[in-house]
């Protein structure tokens, strides 16, 4: 057992030690009674808006009516805003806002519900 | 007479030999009185605190000796060694990225090539503590991501704390490693098996063991 932030490793044997690209991934409930739940699509944003990477639901295996959402390579600076849009003709909401990108991670269905989901 | 050693946190079973007096590991290990401690631990690498290893008494050996001729003695001696993997996640070429290696008394600055493997042969009396240090990005002067590291502590995969560390190296959080199944420990092993299409349940049981010790190595 070893103190917090330190790496336990073996002699003699080759240790991996991986490299994780700066990721956020998000576990997405999806309503699939909504006729169009397929077309929906994730969008991260920085504020500066010279940043986004769009996630279309469509593209995703559904876990039951979970789906898990990756973004990649995302800027390691800045805040972001994760947008959901129906991409029907329905107005885009917001799942969060103005979070920075050490906070993304923290960012669970859990800490922001529905019920919180404001309309842009 | 026998006598009995604990291992605790951080010894390697060179250095248990050498405390007594033995040159090698495998006189120990290999040693009839620890058959059931090789039996536990398959890996000599891998040893847990706790563990008991039988030390056995060194006797006196009588070699026949020719006179008026030259008599030569090979001393057996063996080496520990830290050897690490550095790899991207998505499998992107790590070639040509700057590693700082601080180990004991050793700096070693190195570039590394495709397979992303570095070897250093550890001094005798040096601790077993350091630091890896990588620069990732081009032109860095402080590093991109710098991580402290306790050779000899990495537990055997069927203890909570083995699954832990290896989880952590592989880029799955687990939080510190404490051998406490709490809440970023669940997750972590969560998206382990993920990763690796096993049933996603955050219990590290048979399969998750089996995999992690696979994709890890050890």
């Amino acid at each position: 057992m070893s103190t917090p932030h330190s790496m336990p490793m073996v002699v003699n044997n080759t240790n991996l030690l991986t490299i994780v690209k700066p990721a956020f991934v998000f576990l997405y409930q999806v309503d699939t009674n909504t006729k169009n739940y397929a077309k929906e699509q994730l969008v991260l944003v920085n504020n500066q808006h010279n940043w986004q990477q769009i996630k279309p639901i469509s593209r995703v295996i559904p876990e039951g009516d979970w789906v898990r959402i990756e973004f990649t390579d995302i800027p390691q600076s800045g805040n972001f805003d994760l947008i959901q849009d129906p991409n029907d003709g329905q107005p885009t909401y917001y799942i969060f806002d103005n979070v920075p990108f050490s906070e993304l991670n923290k960012q669970t269905p859990k800490t922001v519900t529905m019920a919180e989901i404001t309309e842009e | 007479m026998v006598h009995q050693h604990t291992v605790a946190q951080g010894e390697t079973l060179l250095r248990i030999a050498r405390q007594y007096g033995y040159k090698t590991s495998t006189a120990l290990y290999n040693h009839p009185s620890n058959a059931e401690f090789k039996a536990l631990r398959p890996d000599p690498n891998l040893i847990f605190p706790g563990d008991i290893i039988k030390i056995p008494q060194k006797t006196e050996k009588f070699m026949p000796l020719k006179t008026g001729s030259k008599n030569t003695f090979v001393v057996r001696d063996e080496k520990e060694y830290f050897r690490l993997k550095v790899a991207y996640d998505d499998g992107e070429d790590i070639a040509g990225k700057r590693v700082v290696l601080n180990i004991g008394s050793q700096t070693i600055d190195t570039v590394l090539q495709s397979d992303g493997l570095i070897e250093v042969e550890l001094n005798n009396n040096d601790a077993l503590t350091g630091s890896v240090d990588l620069y990732l990005k081009a032109g860095d002067t402080t590093p991109t991501k710098s991580f402290a590291v306790q050779i000899g502590n990495l537990d055997p995969i069927d203890t909570l704390s083995g699954v832990q560390g290896r989880c952590n190296m592989l880029g799955f959080n687990c939080g510190k490693v404490d051998g406490v199944m709490g809440e970023k420990t669940r997750i972590g092993v969560k998206e382990f098996q993920y990763q690796h299409e096993l049933e996603v349940d955050g219990i590290p049981g048979p399969k998750t063991k089996a995999k992690l010790q696979q994709v890890f190595g050890s």
